[in-house]
């Protein structure tokens, strides 16, 4: 609570910053008004003097007209008028003594008092000797008149006195006018000076809290500028600097903890969307795989639909064949049918490799109707692991590549060889199928692994690339396919998969294997 | 805030300061023990400084009426003013010829007002006292100290402000009757100023011009002699050695006397009598004073070697006796 106490906010220091001009301010204008009012006040005092001497001297004016009619006249009225005159006449006069217009001009006033008392005593003397002429008819105007030429004397002396007043007080107001000037001027400076003096130690208080406040609010907004032309893992965090205000600490503090977890958030969504773009590819090639399987499959069904066809039309002529007693056409249909059947009712199953062979066996039947003595079929068989299961028409495809491209234009002596050997120590079964047609050079036996490898299948060869393709996803890439070859003499074909141990003599099985082999 | 508050009050006293300063020659006046009224032609500071500092002594208050020329009429006119005035003492110079004054001074005592005389006298007036030099005396030391400075021969001019004044006229017959003892000492000229600067050197050069073998000049005044100098200090009537014998004593005398334009000059002490003419109103006025007392103070001849920076300080400070 004390340190919250100690550490104003920047909203009270700018507010105190305020309040002090504020303050400053209406003491400035007080201070204007105050003089104003004091020269106001001191100017009026001085115009009413002016307006009590004038007063005074046309009062005086009036006495001095009105004793001329009482001295002609004697009328009582007319002195008690002159009477009343003279009061106010002394009432004037003893204001005047109060003036602040110097030593000088009260001795003067002082003296017109005098003065004045000596007229109206003039004037009592009249008075008094007026109620003799009544009496004393005889001699008694005269001594009036004496009495009223003294009275005019001392008038006229009032009156050259009045002027001298009059010059005396209009000189002071001069005086006072200038010393006015003077000291507003000095006040003017003086206020100029004080406010210039406040306005700079406010700026340099104002200077200070913006240093301390905008400084940092500039850096903050330079480095949000920068987020902009930056990526954002580069933007470095705002600097602390020392003198910076509490507030302005906590809210760079706060942005370069943002900042932080901003950088954090985008590497770990990065992370995330490389793995997602790993994945991505995975499922990418997992989609391959599934469309090979899927035109696989059309290809397969495609196959089912002329296989029924056929198979129908097949039977169909084998019936005529028996009606008609023709014995080879009968086995050559019964073994077309059956090759025919097998294609129908297995695609996408898998089967035994003894099924496997015995379908490879109708189709060799059906070749060997075909080629006669041209070309010669063997079987090396190995029926220890043929209940294995192996993916259907694996077998014939590649009697019929031996047939197509091995064999196919050899006249005479031409050799097939399906062979299928146990491998014990590896637990593994291998199908080879050789033949010993025209072979393959080097260049092109690299041709066919590769476009085996890359699954390279242009639909209208199922060969060697659809039996890689189904042994490894029958296997799990367990299995594998083999190509030999030597130009002009012999190409092998051999399917390696694996096989579970089922009895102990394959050890002695295994001994033969490599003999066989034929690579 | 501390700092502007320091400011503001800084401020607050500078004002109040610079308000009294300027509102002291304006203040009011108050009643004082004594009235008195000075009236005078045109006098030697020393005289309105005298009275100024016995005043300041005695705590009176004594008004001043000036003319700038003398005028007979006008200076009895002042007394009168301040008989109406009823003040409570007239002090006067009794510079006058005719009856005007005398009448206005007999007005004042039929009053009793006191009046008294400085400078110069006029005994059948009716004042009640005389303060001042001898004057007669005066004039005799001013023809002495010419007599000297001329050996006893000379062509000699006298310039006085107006005959008609009884202390010019005085100090002339004083000059006069040492001159005649010096058969070769002859008063050629006299002239009258009127105390007028432009009279002054007009007259003062015309007569120089007309009469090449005026060889002093004896001045009976102050104001002449302050005036008289500028034209003597001229180069042509510098080369004529014109010894000049003058009345009175200020800035411009001095000088003259420095320059060697004038020998010497009879100095009153008109401060002293200032000064006394106060402090005698205020004795009569408390019944420690008699009237018709003549009182006599002692002039003095200045030269070259007159320490005129004490006279000066005494005379201006208004410093007490």
């Amino acid at each position: 609570m004390k340190k919250r106490d100690r550490v104003s906010s920047i909203k009270d220091r700018l507010m105190g910053v305020m309040t002090e001009t504020v303050v400053i301010s209406l003491l400035t204008v007080l201070l204007c008004v105050g003089m104003y009012l004091m020269t106001y006040t001191v100017y009026g005092s001085s115009t009413k003097q002016m307006m009590t001497l004038k007063n005074f001297y046309a009062n005086l004016e009036i006495v001095n007209r009105d004793v001329y009619t009482y001295t002609l006249e004697g009328d009582e009225a007319v002195y008690d008028r002159i009477t009343a005159a003279c009061m106010e006449g002394r009432g004037m006069l003893r204001e005047l003594t109060e003036a602040k217009a110097g030593v000088q001009f009260y001795r003067d006033v002082r003296d017109m008092q005098e003065m004045f008392y000596s007229y109206t005593l003039g004037i009592d003397k009249i008075y008094d000797h007026s109620y003799l002429c009544d009496s004393l008819a005889i001699g008694s105007k005269g001594v009036i008149n004496k009495y009223y030429n003294q009275t005019q004397k001392v008038y006229n002396a009032m009156v050259s006195e009045f002027q001298k007043l009059d010059g005396q007080l209009l000189e002071a107001l001069d005086k006072w006018q200038s010393q006015q000037k003077k000291k507003n001027f000095f006040y003017l400076v003086e206020l100029f000076l004080v406010v210039v003096v406040v306005l700079v130690h406010q700026r340099r208080g104002l200077r200070k809290e913006a240093g301390k406040v905008i400084r940092p609010v500039q850096l903050l907004t330079e480095h949000a500028r920068a987020i902009g032309h930056k990526s954002l893992e580069q933007v470095e965090y705002v600097e602390q600097e020392p003198d910076v205000d509490e507030e302005m600490r906590l809210l760079i503090a706060v942005y370069n903890s943002m900042i932080g977890r901003i950088q954090a958030q985008i590497l770990t969504i990065q992370e995330n969307a490389s793995a997602k773009e790993r994945l991505q590819v995975q499922e990418l090639e997992n989609l391959k795989i599934r469309n090979m399987l899927k035109e696989s499959e059309m290809k397969a069904l495609q196959m089912q639909i002329n296989p029924h066809f056929l198979f129908n039309t097949l039977n169909m002529i084998s019936q005529t064949a028996f009606l008609e007693h023709a014995d080879q056409t009968i086995q050559l249909l019964d073994n077309t049918a059956k090759l025919l059947r097998y294609t129908l009712d297995n695609t996408d199953k898998s089967v035994t490799l003894a099924k496997e062979v015995e379908i490879v066996g109708s189709y060799v039947e059906l070749q060997e109707y075909r080629f006669g003595d041209r070309i010669q079929f063997e079987f090396e068989l190995d029926e220890e692991f043929h209940r294995v299961q192996v993916p259907s028409m694996i077998l014939q495809p590649l009697v019929e590549n031996a047939l197509t491209h091995g064999v196919g234009m050899k006249i005479k002596d031409a050799r097939v060889v399906i062979r299928t050997i146990y491998d014990s120590v590896n637990s593994r079964g291998i199908v080879e199928v050789e033949d010993n047609g025209e072979g393959m050079t080097e260049e092109k036996l690299f041709l066919v692994r590769a476009e085996m490898k890359k699954n390279q299948w242009n639909g209208k060869k199922i060969g060697l690339a659809n039996i890689y393709m189904r042994l490894q996803i029958f296997f799990g890439n367990a299995a594998d396919v083999e190509i030999s070859s030597v130009p002009g003499e012999a190409t092998c074909v051999r399917l390696l998969f694996p096989v579970e141990k089922e009895s102990e003599n394959k050890e002695e099985v295994s001994g033969d294997v490599s003999d066989n082999y034929c690579g | 805030m501390k700092k502007i508050v320091i400011l503001i009050v800084l401020m607050l006293f500078l004002m109040v300061g610079v308000q009294f300063y300027w509102e002291s020659p304006m203040e009011q006046g108050k009643p004082l023990a004594y009235r008195f009224t000075f009236v005078c032609p045109s006098v030697g500071k020393g005289l309105t400084a005298g009275i100024a500092a016995a005043d300041k002594a005695f705590g009176t208050d004594t008004k001043r009426t000036e003319f700038e020329n003398f005028n007979e009429e006008e200076l009895a006119y002042a007394v009168l003013k301040a008989v109406y005035a009823n003040v409570d003492g007239i002090i006067t110079v009794g510079r006058s010829t005719s009856d005007t004054l005398t009448e206005a001074i007999e007005q004042a005592e039929k009053e009793e007002i006191p009046v008294i005389l400085v400078d110069s006298d006029l005994p059948d007036s009716g004042r009640d006292c005389y303060i001042g030099a001898d004057n007669q005396d005066a004039g005799a030391q001013a023809g002495r100290v010419l007599l000297e400075a001329t050996e006893g021969q000379a062509h000699i001019a006298v310039i006085t402000s107006s005959l008609s004044d009884a202390n010019q006229k005085e100090r002339l017959d004083g000059f006069l009757k040492v001159i005649k003892e010096a058969p070769h000492m002859k008063v050629d000229q006299v002239l009258e100023s009127q105390s007028d600067g432009m009279r002054v050197r007009k007259n003062a050069q015309r007569m120089l011009d007309e009469y090449p073998e005026l060889d002093a000049i004896f001045c009976t005044d102050e104001i002449t002699s302050d005036l008289l100098g500028e034209v003597l200090a001229e180069e042509a009537y510098q080369s004529r050695d014109i010894r000049t014998v003058c009345f009175g004593m200020s800035e411009q005398i001095y000088g003259y006397l420095q320059d060697g334009v004038y020998d010497a000059s009879i100095v009153q002490q008109s401060f002293e009598q200032g000064y006394r003419a106060v402090e005698w109103l205020r004795q009569y006025l408390n019944g420690q004073a008699e009237s018709g007392e003549i009182i006599h103070m002692e002039t003095v001849v200045a030269g070259q070697d007159f320490d005129f920076e004490s006279w000066k300080q005494r005379s201006e400070s208004g410093e007490t006796l």
